[in-house]
């Protein structure tokens, strides 16, 4: 901290980052201003806020509320110029504020413990006094085992009449534990800006059997990869026979300069990343045209001749070692029965892909029936022939966030300090220990002083302790 | 199975309950052993109607709004052994069983069915949040409770009123220190809380922070309390100013639990 003549100016500034009570204001003005952006949606269109608006101050000041929210840049304003700046100004002020602090704290890590008068002992926040009886040699060597066991090093120095001090501390550096989380913020913030300056966010959507060398900010905004991703496959399971979503997932190929680089399948919680690019599974779903799939299916004949095909609608297939033949007439992407048992399609989302199979040997009709691809118990024909209906391909598409954030390492790496911050700073202090023996009378007089900047409580069950080793020492009975 | 335990636990936080405020206005060493027998078994039966619903789920029981308030209610009789354990402060359960009561007989009127998990949710940080979440937040509900006794008993010295409940109340540097300890042990469970669900957040939704309205407000809460530390340990806001902010900070904390749900959008809404 520079102080040159005349920079009474700067002086002021200064002071005023550096009082905890600026802080505390900015700590507020970031918190009031955050609610309004959890009450109006952050970037959708207008309609969705004025709706809300509405609802909260009447129909005829909603368009006028949200045009001047508008301009202040609340329909966005995490990332608004305001917000940032005040992301910068409590930044500062923590910057300034440990500065101002530093000297001070540092002061009370480096001074190295003095012995003290034994009647400043009796001022100290915890304190304890016995008079025992005993030898002075013996006394100081109890307390020096027990100082010991508790995790001091104890130094000496005498004090005159043949009487000592003991006097020890530790921890004198967790009083830093606080500069450790101070800079964790800053290191989460800066990760943070790094992320939202040179990182992108955006989303992919890929059809089956698609490839794509893009991403997409919004619709019209192409980001290039800098490689190629194709989707070879998307399956959604579900929980039991109900049409509720348990896990999803995509097979994805990497591709670049024309050679496959990577696979891998992606799920809910475990995303594919290439060359610092990101894709998390999203969402999913079914294309327009349900019709224009390839069947993938198993079929096999009762004495175990099988063989797997890829039809499509309207196709024919033969039952290998047979010659029955399957017509494939109908597919619905997610079939059900009426209470008269007609099927209808009841989604146009593959749920319970079902298709339709009719069966001919030699011209003459034999069978036809419905095989559904979630339940196996429809594949097997009445003659012990089986078709199993493993996929139908080509018209679900994955939906994918598709990220870069060169910053994220940097948030997580100030999340490890800041989480080693807090445990230093909440549950580690800097504890002294003075302990005066002096002969009193026919006795040995132990006066005992300490201090803990924090956790007091713990530390003075911890004196308590060793007065009633001191107090029972070997030659210690009253 | 675990619809009677949990309806046995209500009981017995009820009967605590009862026991809990006769004892405001005649108490006695009986009556707070009782009071706290009462609430041991309840905690037990509740501690088990929670390990059955894990069992039947497979996962921890806290993805719906019976569940995480049942959850909330069981952390806050946790902390409140901690601390019956730690500082025997008189009366304190008269200040947070009916609380837990009441919770839990919210929680009660809630549907019950074990849903299955949204693929989003089925990962091991569920556990690990939601857990140092609600510890946190429980340390913050009982900052709240032990705030409201600081007043309380600021006002009898005020007003001199030191009749027995002022002798039966903990005193004012009892209680100012329980509502500091209480802060320091939620304020860093906040920020463990937000942090795994900041690295859940990475590897789920692909992006550690999206400005979710429960993101929002948690940060609100974090600010608030740190607030109160800061004010605390450098301008001296300790005893009745550090009371009144954690009775607010609680009230915060309480809107982001209910409030966002319920009023808000975003992913954590059940």
């Amino acid at each position: 901290m520079k102080k040159e003549k005349g920079s009474t100016f700067i002086d002021k500034i200064w002071d005023m980052f550096a009082s905890v009570k600026f802080a505390v204001i900015i700590f507020a003005v970031i918190a009031l201003t955050s609610i309004v952006g959890t009450i109006v949606e952050q970037q959708v269109e207008p309609e969705k806020n004025i709706v809300v608006l509405t609802k909260l101050f009447g129909e005829s000041v909603a368009p006028d509320i949200y045009n001047i929210l508008f301009k202040l840049g609340f329909m966005n304003m995490y990332h608004s110029w305001w917000f940032v700046a005040l992301l910068l100004l409590f930044a500062s002020s923590l910057i300034i504020c440990s500065i101002d602090r530093l000297p001070r704290i540092l002061k009370l890590v480096n001074e190295p413990i003095h012995p003290i008068p034994v009647e400043h002992l009796g001022k100290m926040t915890i304190k304890k006094t016995l008079d025992i009886r005993g030898k002075i040699p013996d006394i100081k060597q109890t307390a020096e085992t027990a100082l010991k066991a508790a995790g001091f090093k104890p130094s000496e120095a005498p004090t005159g009449n043949g009487g000592l001090q003991l006097y020890a501390e530790k921890g004198n550096l967790s009083r830093l534990g606080v500069y450790l989380t101070h800079i964790s913020i800053l290191v989460i913030l800066t990760g943070g800006m790094i992320g939202s300056f040179f990182g992108f966010n955006g989303y992919l959507q890929l059809n089956e059997g698609e490839t794509s060398s893009v991403a997409y900010k919004d619709p019209t905004t192409p980001i290039p990869l800098g490689f190629e991703i194709r989707c070879d496959n998307f399956e959604v399971y579900f929980y039991g026979d109900s049409d509720m979503p348990k896990d999803y997932k995509s097979w994805l190929t990497v591709i670049k300069n024309g050679k496959e680089v990577m696979k891998k399948t992606i799920e809910v919680n475990d995303p594919l990343k290439y060359e610092g690019i990101t894709f998390y599974q999203s969402s999913y779903g079914t294309g327009m045209d349900t019709d224009s799939g390839i069947f993938v299916l198993r079929v096999s004949s009762k004495d175990g001749k099988s063989a797997e095909i890829n039809p499509m609608l309207n196709d024919k297939f033969t039952i290998p070692g047979t010659s029955i033949t399957g017509h494939i007439k109908y597919f619905s992407p997610a079939l059900a029965l009426d209470p008269e048992g007609r099927a209808y399609t009841y989604a146009q989302q593959m749920l319970n892909p079902a298709t339709y199979i009719e069966f001919t040997e030699a011209g003459t009709q034999k069978y036809s029936g419905w095989f559904f691809r979630r339940y196996p118990n429809t594949w097997i024909l009445p003659d012990g022939n089986k078709v199993e209906f493993v996929n139908y391909w080509g018209v679900e598409y994955t939906g994918m966030q598709v990220r870069k954030d060169p910053g994220v390492f940097i948030v997580y790496f100030g999340c490890i300090i800041m989480a080693l911050g807090l445990y230093i700073t909440f549950f580690m202090s800097h504890r002294r220990i003075w302990v005066d023996i002096a002969r009193k009378n026919d006795n040995i007089k132990i006066s005992i002083g300490a201090s803990a900047n924090k956790n007091r409580a713990a530390f003075e069950g911890k004196i308590e302790k060793l007065a009633r080793i001191l107090g029972a020492g070997p030659e210690g009975k009253k | 199975m675990e619809i009677i335990l949990f309806e046995v636990a209500l009981t017995f936080y009820f009967a605590a309950t009862i026991v809990s405020l006769l004892e405001l206005s005649k108490g006695t060493r009986t009556t707070s052993r009782i009071m706290l027998g009462l609430t041991a078994i309840g905690f037990f039966i509740h501690t088990l109607n929670i390990i059955t619903r894990y069992i039947v789920s497979g996962h921890i029981p806290i993805t719906n709004m019976h569940e995480a308030t049942s959850f909330f209610a069981w952390s806050i009789v946790l902390i409140f052994f901690f601390l019956e354990y730690r500082y025997r402060p008189g009366l304190l359960g008269s200040f947070v069983m009916p609380g837990v009561f009441v919770l839990m007989l919210f929680s009660s009127l809630l549907p019950r069915k074990v849903e299955p998990l949204s693929p989003m949710l089925r990962s091991y940080w569920l556990g690990i949040h939601t857990s140092l979440a609600f510890i946190g937040d429980a340390a913050f509900a009982m900052a709240c409770g032990i705030g409201i006794m600081y007043l309380i008993q600021e006002h009898h010295l005020k007003s001199k009123k030191l009749g027995g409940l002022f002798r039966r109340l903990p005193s004012l540097q009892t209680l100012d220190e329980m509502n500091y300890k209480l802060i320091t042990i939620g304020w860093p469970l906040l920020t463990l809380a937000i942090i795994t669900g900041a690295l859940w957040a990475e590897s789920t939704l692909g992006s550690y922070w999206r400005w979710d309205p429960k993101e929002v407000w948690s940060l609100i809460t974090w600010l608030i309390y740190a607030s109160v530390l800061h004010l605390r340990l450098r301008a001296g806001w300790s005893g009745k100013r550090a009371a009144i902010l954690s009775v607010i900070g609680f009230c915060v904390v309480l809107f982001t639990f209910f409030g966002v749900n319920f009023l808000l959008k975003g992913f954590h809404t059940f």
